[in-house]
């Protein structure tokens, strides 16, 4: 299995995106934003056809699309109490435009599926390069900024008082949300990403005492339900996204019965 | 010594003045207490004095060096996130290392955490989970997580509300005992008399129709509770 390159690629480009949607996503489920990260993802499905209709690469627009929106209504979401509709009708309106710049870019069905569930066996050299690029600037980010994010995210009602660029740091966090949406895309697609940054992160919260712990374990989580979901879907030749969400939800839903206080 | 004079105080929301002319005085170390209904404008004025709402009239004036607000660290009346997550109580209060670009705690820090843990008597439950602490325990841990940043002004935002007897008074023990080894000033809001009365300093009674500041010890809080009664 692993002679073969495009195995190998799809390897080394997993594990990153494990890497770095385990982490971001314990910091996302903290902050209670898993919604927020599930619209991200329409609307990166809607960046991504837009860069198809443009000519563009499809990470690109996802990236725009998912950048600008994290950055305009996640802010607008975190302090509005009624951020759930905000999102929803959000979300409704990115789904529509998706399937419009989708059916204007003229494009085959192939590449709408690639967008929706992800295309890990047929990534390009171009793009591994972009994911491993991406995937260590979120990674090198997330370091930098690990103390301020992570009293912002477990801890918001005091953080506003004790972070002195408590808005810088909330915008450094939306960008590297979105960023972990258009990265984490390219495996398991734009609707399923939710998958990979709430699910691990959700089952790494009920074991973890630390966020040391958390982050750990959320890795771990992905790692195992990616590693397992590509050699799952290499010999049965079933979608790799079908096997992340569920070895993903089965990790999630065993470790709520397991810790039931 | 004063650390912040408030003079003229009026604060309108919504064209309602919540109240006006309110004079008071903050001196190093001691613990102001303020006290009045719910809906008064205590929170308003805690968000004046930490410098994140305007006052309509009247001005606050810190007697610092620089003549700029100091190092205030405040403990919210409500914590809506913490019964997510089973993070030590340990791992709870360093959250507050939140300064630096080192993700993991120095030396220092390690010591100021333990020291900390110490004074509020956190020690033994560290590795306790935040989550299943008791009332009165996570209560201290966000005393403690509030204090691991070396405040100079500690702001308690109805700390002791739905704690029983034993746990109130053994977090205001743990307040007053810390205060009285550190350099430490606390503003308190509260709707405790009892509280108020054995552990304040200095009291700010807030209520539409007026508003008295004095000293606990010449307070009749009698006469207080029953003023303060007839605004309720």
């Amino acid at each position: 299995m692993f002679s073969y390159p495009f195995m190998q690629n799809a390897y080394l480009v997993g594990t990153l995106i494990a890497i770095v949607a385990g982490i971001v996503g314990v910091f996302i489920v903290a902050r209670s934003m898993s919604f927020l990260a599930h619209t991200l993802s329409e609307i990166g499905f809607a960046g991504a056809s837009f860069g198809l209709f443009m000519g563009w690469n499809p990470l690109l627009g996802m990236l725009i699309f998912t950048i600008l929106a994290s950055t305009t209504i996640g802010q607008l979401g975190m302090n509005e109490n009624r951020s759930e509709s905000l999102i929803s009708s959000v979300s409704a309106v990115a789904i529509g435009l998706g399937i419009a710049f989708l059916a204007l870019s003229q494009k085959n069905a192939s590449a709408a599926t690639g967008i929706l569930f992800g295309s890990i066996f047929s990534i390009s050299l171009v793009n591994i390069y972009e994911v491993v690029g991406l995937a260590l600037l979120v990674l090198i980010v997330v370091m930098v900024l690990f103390r301020q994010l992570r009293h912002f995210a477990f801890d918001y009602s005091t953080a506003v008082f004790s972070l002195k660029n408590v808005t810088l740091i909330e915008v450094a966090f939306l960008v590297i949300m979105a960023t972990t949406v258009a990265v984490s895309a390219q495996v398991v697609g734009s609707l399923l990403i939710f998958i990979l940054m709430t699910l691990p992160a959700s089952a790494a919260m009920r074991w973890g005492r630390t966020v040391w712990q958390m982050m750990g374990l959320a890795v771990l989580f992905a790692l195992i339900g990616i590693w397992s979901a590509l050699a799952l879907s290499y010999w049965t030749n079933v979608p790799v996204s079908f096997y992340i969400a569920i070895i993903e939800a089965g990790i999630y839903f065993l470790s709520l019965v397991k810790t039931q206080k | 010594m004063n650390l912040l004079t408030g003079r003229d105080i009026g604060i309108k929301v919504d064209e309602r003045w919540l109240y006006r002319e309110v004079d008071f005085h903050l001196a190093q170390k001691r613990m102001l207490a303020i006290v009045g209904d719910n809906g008064v404008g205590k929170t308003t004025l805690l968000q004046a004095i930490l410098g994140q709402r305007k006052l309509t009239e009247g001005e606050l004036q810190w007697h610092t060096e620089n003549g700029k607000q100091p190092t205030i660290r405040y403990v919210p009346q409500y914590r809506p996130d913490m019964q997510a997550f089973p993070l030590y109580i340990k791992d709870f209060v360093a959250l507050s290392f939140d300064r630096g670009l080192r993700p993991w705690l120095s030396a220092q820090e390690k010591h100021q955490l333990q020291h900390i843990l110490e004074d509020t008597n956190l020690l033994a439950l560290a590795d306790r989970r935040i989550d299943t602490a008791s009332g009165g325990e996570r209560q201290r841990a966000y005393l403690a997580q509030a204090l691991a940043q070396n405040p100079q002004i500690l702001i308690l935002d109805e700390a002791t509300a739905n704690l029983d007897n034993s746990a109130k008074y053994e977090l205001m023990d743990v307040v007053k005992h810390y205060r009285d080894h550190h350099d430490l000033t606390i503003i308190m809001v509260s709707h405790d008399l009892d509280i108020v009365s054995d552990y304040g300093d200095d009291y700010l009674l807030l209520t539409p129709h007026g508003n008295e500041f004095g000293d606990c010890k010449d307070a009749d809080l009698a006469r207080l509770k029953v003023r303060y009664d007839a605004d309720v």
